[in-house]
């Protein structure tokens, strides 16, 4: 088990920069979720600590040894790929043994040289891993006779089979469909608990991010945005792009101005609290971003905040209500059957800890 | 019946049709189906009644001329010594596995051929039908040979083994038993035809088939595996490798096949003649050592490769060499099979190479061999016919075996 | 099923990135890398080199020596022979020749090629057995299919005694017969594989829209299968061009020179190294203009393959 880090790198592709100057340093032992939209540079960042990319500036660490130059081979980490990259023409057996047969492995301690394991050592060791996968039924079928789940699991034991310091995961869920991806991510949950191996886990799903991350990193444009446990990304999102990209539907952010006695913030149809706890109040008829999410605007006759219904969308647990402020669309998120009718108007309110100030011109936060 | 059968079959093709009108439109079918395939294998038929033919009338009055008249007398199915009854016997077997095996609807895999029914159906009928060929052998020559009803003894004989091998759920006893009665009368026919008369024997002795085929099967494996493995090479390194000046040198490649051996003819007589090489293996082999074609289909093949399993691999810590046996060449198995196939019909069928680097006959290769014997005394055309004929039985089976390769490699680049 | 998950979409790195998919690791070469890459190269360039190219170069610069005595030695002419030469009278006749053999064999393979595959494209009970048939004739040989016709159609003994191969305006014809039969197997695994790859619904549909046999074929099979047809009519030609073994068996040349196609005469001047590089020169350019065709083809197929 290891930690990662990256020092300061880069990764260009000629013009282009798939990663701009990323510092990350992943904890030993931690679930770390690489999040955001495609082309954000998280998969170019994960193929870079699996060596599959080189580096173009910048240090990458896996424990305490730079890693730049090591082959990927060498560098103690597996990775199961989006598409689970199943050798076809191998049984379940021989894909989980692969790794097995041509890497060298500190198993005599590490002080002893690396060597390559006997036919017995890795016995033992493929059908552990397929203990623990549940894929004992299944090890003498190729990949092509698997249902989508059990070579997911294949996958997995293929990168489990070598017990490596780092466990790289490139959207492993995607092919999956939507129920199996949600029992799929409490197994991963599991099995991370039960192994404790550092993991490096890349997704554009935040959903995914949220339930099995111990800490997420927010990337885009490839540059890292923010680094913080679910919670903390979810409450404190450092710009809009955070908090817009975490939680569905996203976090509604409309123009504001503070009000010319500093207590209070102006929309379009009303007002809205400042936030509680502020440093430093912006000053006094400055414009602003605010961000509120669609589960903290609560309706109720005495909102200081009026808006029209445009449309209101039943989910059966819960209603989506869209309106409008100024120009930016608003959603209300509302437990159950909604009672509002289209073209109706409503009253808002929005508790101060739940309001979110950015600078309209950084997009940062503020406060 | 067998009709309604084949109705079923039919019969998303006559929706909403009489049953009357269905029938007639099969047979119609069914004849057009029939006469075009007269235009094919008329010429075949043909040449084979010519090869059969006793020998011509005699053209070119007055010179020596040696006939030799089609025999059947001196076969039986015994003659010719332990090496060809064990030939005999293993080519009758084969077919009669192979039918069962079409018949049974499943692959040699999965055990259908060892069904009792279908063993003892192998086995009895070959048995049944090494016996009957004495007396029907024989017959040919005796005046009161009772030809005709050993022959009809005869297939039924074989068709009476086969029938258990053939019943099927799926199928009518009445059809089992036709299958059966076609089996044995085709199995019986082509025994008399392929092993009753001396022609084909003659043939293969007189023209010196056997070193000429040997050579054109060394000549044919030689250039196959060159090509096959340089392509790879090739293509290997194309895809998977990184080097200076790629483009060009695939460009370089495939200029190739601007310059087809017909084009090159001349200047290569003067290099293999420079070199001292006419009559030699290397001549027939080396300037076919390497395929444009083949390196470009190949690489298609190493292209579609999903690039998550090349990682999965450099992961795992396999070298390239590893990568390429172990990864790249299994799993393009099907591009490359199907290159094999076409390229080593291609160089089975070279003509104008071998035509311009042979020098002796000694030397032929068999398809120089057969222009050869066309050319030789007219008055024995039944031999040469005969041997056309022998010629393009490896080739034939090289079909059977390997058909969905051969059509997957001509069609290559005709559709996806 | 969350809302979330239901708006998940597949992520993919690379289109956003515009990363060729394989040369992700462009920059510096490694030196193993392209040792070994010239390593696996090197064995098709030795051929390609000696028996391609080289020669090749050889026969163009030939082309401007004349032989004297016989081939007994050269003296430079310069272009002047190539100018003799291609615009002779022995080039437009062999190329007349080689086309005449094309125009036999081109068409009749596109039709018979066409019909067989109509006639064997279809759900029928043992119609494998009959598309085998009509696919057997892959399996014999130039020189096979040549002696075949030879005797089928000899004046003395064949089966047909007719004077077609002695007679100057039927000896090109036949010769070109075996060929056509022997092409109908190729031409029949061609097209009914682009018949196969039509798709059934739209067969399906043009018969709920009331299109009886004549003009399905016509107005949808055909169109659809065109570039199918395309293909097979450039390998045909290329096939008719290089034809050589069947005009060396039935006609030998003859009568009087009636059958020498190029490539015969290519054949025939081995010995004159001069005048066969010309002959030579002016087959690359016809071979040039019609691998162009070829290569339009194959190309856009290939792109067809990649997605």
């Amino acid at each position: 088990m290891a930690s990662v880090t990256f020092d300061a790198v880069s990764k260009r592709y000629g013009e282009v920069t798939a990663v701009d100057d990323l510092n990350l340093a992943i904890e030993d032992g931690e679930f770390m979720v690489l999040l955001g939209p495609s082309g954000c540079g998280k998969t170019t960042a994960l193929r870079m600590i699996a060596g599959l990319e080189d580096i173009s500036d910048g240090k990458l660490l896996i424990g305490d040894e730079v890693v730049n130059d090591v082959d990927p081979s060498r560098r103690d980490i597996s990775m199961v790929f989006q598409s689970y990259a199943l050798y076809p023409h191998m049984t379940v057996q021989r894909n989980i043994e692969s790794p097995l047969l041509v890497r060298s492995y500190h198993v005599d301690g590490n002080d002893r040289p690396a060597r390559k394991l006997n036919k017995a050592e890795r016995d033992e060791r493929v059908a552990e891993a397929a203990r623990v996968l549940d894929l004992e039924p299944y090890l003498k079928r190729k990949p092509a006779a698997l249902s989508g789940g059990q070579r997911q699991r294949v996958a997995l034991a293929r990168a489990f089979v070598g017990r490596p310091k780092v466990f790289l995961m490139d959207e492993p869920l995607s092919n999956l469909d939507a129920k199996l991806r949600a029992q799929t991510r409490i197994e991963l949950v599991e099995l991370h608990a039960r192994v404790g191996t550092t993991v490096v886990y890349v997704t554009h799903d935040q959903v995914e991010a949220m339930t099995m991350a111990t800490r997420v990193a927010v990337m885009s444009m490839g540059k890292l945005q923010q680094v913080g446990t679910p919670q903390e990304v979810y409450a404190r999102p450092v710009n809009t792009f955070v908090a817009q990209f975490i939680g569905t539907p996203p976090m509604n952010c409309f123009p504001g101005k503070i009000a010319a006695d500093g207590s209070q913030i102006e929309v379009e149809g009303g007002t809205l609290p400042l936030p509680a706890g502020l440093v430093a109040v912006p000053a006094a008829g400055s414009t602003i971003t605010v961000g509120v999410r669609p589960e903290h605007l609560e309706v109720s006759g005495e909102g200081s905040l009026g808006v029209e219904v445009r449309a209101v969308e039943w989910l059966g647990h819960e209603c989506l209500i869209s309106t409008s402020i100024g120009d930016a669309n608003v959603v209300i998120r509302e437990a159950g059957m909604s009672a509002s009718q289209t073209g109706s108007s409503l009253r808002l309110s929005v508790d101060p800890a739940n309001v979110h100030l950015f600078d309209p011109n950084t997009t940062l936060r503020i406060g | 019946m067998a009709t309604s059968d084949v109705s079923k079959g039919a019969a998303e093709l006559g929706m909403g049709q009489s049953p009357a009108r269905r029938n007639l439109g099969l047979i119609g079918q069914y004849g057009s189906l029939g006469l075009l395939s007269l235009l094919v294998l008329g010429p075949i038929a043909l040449t084979v009644i010519q090869a059969l033919s006793p020998p011509f009338t005699y053209v070119n009055e007055g010179k020596p001329l040696h006939p030799v008249a089609v025999s059947w007398q001196d076969r039986t199915w015994f003659t010719g010594g332990p090496i060809s009854l064990i030939v005999r016997t293993l080519i009758v077997v084969a077919l009669l596995a192979w039918l069962q095996k079409v018949a049974s609807g499943g692959g040699w895999k999965d055990g259908a051929l060892r069904a009792p029914s279908r063993l003892v159906a192998i086995i009895g009928g070959t048995v049944v039908l090494a016996l009957a060929m004495n007396p029907l052998f024989q017959s040919f020559f005796k005046a009161d040979g009772n030809t005709l009803m050993i022959y009809v003894g005869a297939v039924l004989a074989v068709a009476a083994t086969q029938v258990w091998g053939f019943l099927s759920p799926t199928r009518s006893p009445i059809t089992s038993v036709v299958m059966a009665l076609f089996t044995g009368f085709g199995l019986i026919s082509f025994c008399v035809l392929t092993m009753g008369p001396t022609v084909w024997t003659l043939a293969w002795t007189r023209y010196d088939l056997g070193p000429a085929m040997g050579r054109s099967f060394v000549m044919a494996i030689l250039i196959t595996v060159l090509q096959v493995a340089t392509a790879i090479m090739a293509a290997y390194a194309f895809v998977f490798l990184r080097f200076p000046f790629k483009r060009i040198l695939f460009a370089l490649f495939m200029a190739t096949l601007l310059l087809p051996i017909e084009v090159t003819l001349v200047g290569n007589v003067a290099t293999i003649r420079q070199l001292e090489w006419t009559d030699t293996m290397q001549a027939l082999v080396l300037p076919f050592g390497a395929a444009a074609l083949g390196t470009f289909l190949i690489r298609q093949g190493f292209r579609g490769l999903p690039s998550e399993i090349q990682d999965a691999t450099r992961l795992d810590g396999y070298g390239h060499w590893a990568f390429l046996t172990k990864f790249a060449v299994p799993l393009t198995r099907p591009v490359i099979a199907a290159f094999t196939v076409i390229s080593a019909l291609a160089a089975w069928n070279q003509y104008l190479w071998p035509r311009s680097v042979i020098t002796q006959n000694s030397f032929n290769t068999l398809q120089i061999q057969l222009r050869l014997a066309s050319a030789s005394e007219v008055a024995n055309a039944n031999q040469a016919i005969a041997a056309a004929l022998v010629a393009a039985v490896p080739v034939v089976l090289l079909l059977i075996a390997f058909q969905r390769q051969i059509i997957r490699g001509l069609t290559a680049g005709a559709v996806k | 099923m969350s809302v979330t998950d239901a708006m998940a979409v597949p992520n993919d790195d690379a289109p956003v990135l515009e990363v060729p998919k394989r040369s992700r690791r462009k920059g510096k070469y490694n030196a193993k890398e392209v040792g070994l890459a010239f390593a696996f190269l090197v064995p098709s360039l030795a051929v390609f080199v000696t028996f391609f190219y080289v020669p090749f170069a050889r026969l163009v610069s030939w082309g401007t020596y004349e032989s004297q005595r016989g081939g007994a030695s050269y003296k430079q002419v310069g272009i002047d022979q190539y100018t003799d030469v291609l615009g002779g009278n022995e080039f437009r006749q062999g190329l007349w020749h080689s086309l005449q053999f094309v125009l036999y064999t081109v068409p009749a393979g596109l039709i018979l090629g066409t019909l067989l595959a109509v006639a064997a494209h279809r759900r029928l009970k043992g119609i494998k057995v009959f598309q085998a048939i009509f696919s057997s004739t892959l399996a014999s040989s130039v020189a096979v299919s040549s002696v075949i016709f030879f005797f089928l159609f000899n004046p003395a003994v064949g089966f047909f005694q007719v004077s077609w191969q002695s007679d100057p305006s039927w000896a090109m014809f036949a010769a070109a017969l075996p060929a056509i039969w022997q092409n109908l197997g190729l031409a029949f695994v061609i097209v009914l594989a682009g018949l196969q790859a039509v798709p059934d619904e739209v067969m399906e549909a043009a018969r709920l829209d009331g299109y009886g046999a004549w003009r399905r074929l016509t107005r949808i099979t055909l169109p659809l299968i065109s570039p199918v047809l395309m293909f097979l009519f450039v390998i045909l030609v290329i096939y008719g061009f290089q034809a050589f073994a069947q005009i060396d068996i039935i006609t030998k040349g003859g009568p009087g020179g009636a059958t020498e196609t190029l490539v015969f005469k290519i054949f025939k001047q081995t010995q004159d190294y001069g005048k066969g590089a010309v002959l030579s020169v002016g087959l690359f350019c016809v071979t040039l203009v019609v691998t162009f065709f070829q290569f339009a083809i194959l190309d856009r197929r290939v792109h067809y393959g990649d997605e």
